[in-house]
């Protein structure tokens, strides 16, 4: 199989150049984003880099214990973002949402030994870009399934009231707030599917048919790849908003305001 | 009967509720009044022991309630509040929810009644096959309240129910809770029809309660 052509690192500073056009269209609008834009292309060309370090070196020890303890730092660091961008609260939040996402990896790693055999999972170059690619997609819809959960039940506590008054279990009066969350965080994901191929080529397919891989060798990989993440960032979002439901209550069924981060 | 004894509630150190005391009989009909931040919705959710009570105590019958009947007390009434939640599914169905409910189980939502408080409230039967995302707010509004009063619930707490409607559907949700003479009523409101409508005023001004005679 032939290697992909290597970019150097010269040429890679030449075609950086480019960023110069959307620098030049926000001037000429006035807008201030250029020192945002020039710091973050920094920040992620310096963790790509330190990454790709790290990764190396994973690739060449290729030990199981050292794959599963780079899968679980990736589930610590998914976990960690979704709480900072839905503002909860580390400290209340971190032990509910944590096991939904060890539980959905280790789902998602069952399945995956559907298809490949357990040497070939558990290997650096299978595991650690295939659970990459699902903890990294799975980030979106759970942001937005917490977010959209908690802020439904913080401004519509009325309507749990109500539920429970009509006899609903603290479970079966959350569940209406469940719902519109989970739809919101994982329903506009079936139209995306629905538009792969057509609209996007899929990145994970370009990868691969870029490494040499035939075009059909590739598209099974992103057919499963997309199943697994869809079955992933539903079965997490579900497991998030379950086990951070169980926190979130004082006895007397009051949602605990220091689930939430201070905002300043 | 509810009572509330010397109820006082205190957040942050605030007195949201000052040393309040009101008895509610069966089938009596009160206005709960006053301006916003007095109290009106701490008064109701302590009923409900939502809001614990830093002072005094609720009394259902005489007795105290105590933490440990939250779910057997809370089911002796029906609240409403301001609107609802966005609900996937048709208006029947929305109708139909509060009897998925484990504990309703034993009980099946009966068409004729539906049918006839939705009249009650001017709303097109027409309406029942309908999503509920697509009807407008005073719509999903009245639904809202004809969900609550499909089940046999001796007490009303009502916060602000009709603010969003319109006057005809907002007399209509009046009439319907004054006709009514074999449910109590604690509705909180800023509207004056509901003493119109023989509403008894009751005002709450900074934590104080005053009952007009």
């Amino acid at each position: 199989m032939n290697e992909t052509m290597a970019i150097t690192i010269p040429s890679l500073v030449m075609f950086s150049a480019i960023l110069v056009l959307p620098v030049l269209i926000f001037r000429h609008l006035g807008l201030r984003l250029t020192r945002d834009l020039l710091i973050s292309m920094a920040r992620m060309a310096v963790q790509l880099a330190l990454v790709a370090v790290y990764l190396e070196y994973i690739f060449r020890l290729d030990m199981l214990l050292v794959n599963v303890a780079w899968v679980l730092v990736m589930i610590v660091v998914a976990t960690g973002s979704i709480l900072r961008q839905s503002l909860l609260s580390w400290r209340k939040c971190l032990w509910a949402v944590l096991p939904a996402h060890l539980l959905t990896s280790l789902l998602i790693l069952l399945c995956f030994l559907l298809v490949f055999d357990f040497a070939t999972i558990t290997s650096a170059r299978y595991l650690v870009p295939l659970m990459g690619m699902v903890l990294g997609n799975i980030l979106r819809s759970n942001v937005v399934a917490l977010d959209r959960f908690f802020s439904e039940l913080r401004a519509s506590e009325e309507v749990r009231i109500q539920y429970l008054t009509l006899g609903a279990s603290g479970t079966e009066a959350v569940r209406p707030f469940l719902r519109n969350a989970l739809r919101a965080a994982v329903g506009p994901q079936i139209g995306t599917v629905a538009t792969m191929g057509i609209v996007s080529l899929p990145g994970m397919m370009t990868g691969q048919i870029l490494g040499g891989s035939s075009p059909a060798v590739a598209i099974v990989y992103q057919i499963m790849i997309m199943i697994a993440i869809f079955t992933a960032a539903t079965v997490s979002s579900f497991l998030a908003m379950h086990f951070a439901r169980k926190a979130a209550f004082d006895p007397f069924g009051r949602l605990d305001e220091d689930i939430f981060l201070q905002r300043p | 009967m509810l009572e509330f004894h010397d109820v006082t509630v205190r957040r942050a150190g605030r007195v949201i509720l000052d040393r309040v005391s009101l008895t509610v009989a069966p089938g009596e009909h009160l206005a709960l009044t006053g301006p916003s931040g007095g109290g009106k919705s701490t008064l109701l959710k302590a009923a409900l022991l939502f809001e614990p009570v830093d002072e005094g105590a609720i009394l259902w019958d005489g007795v105290e309630v105590t933490p440990a009947e939250l779910t057997a007390h809370r089911s002796r009434f029906l609240y409403i509040g301001q609107k609802p939640l966005p609900f996937d599914g048709t208006a029947a169905e929305y109708l139909d929810l509060p009897f998925t409910f484990a504990a309703n189980r034993h009980l099946q939502a009966d068409r004729t009644e539906q049918d006839r408080l939705m009249e009650a409230v001017g709303l097109d039967q027409a309406l029942r096959k309908n999503p509920f995302i697509r009807l407008s707010g005073g719509e999903q509004q009245r639904l809202t309240i004809i969900q609550g009063l499909q089940l046999a619930r001796g007490f009303c707490l009502l916060d602000e129910i009709t603010s969003s409607l319109d006057p005809d559907s907002m007399r209509s949700v009046i009439r319907l809770f004054a006709d009514d003479s074999a449910r109590a009523v604690l509705a909180v409101t800023h509207n004056r029809e509901w003493l119109d409508a023989g509403f008894t005023e009751v005002r709450l001004e900074s934590g104080t309660l005053w009952r007009h005679a």
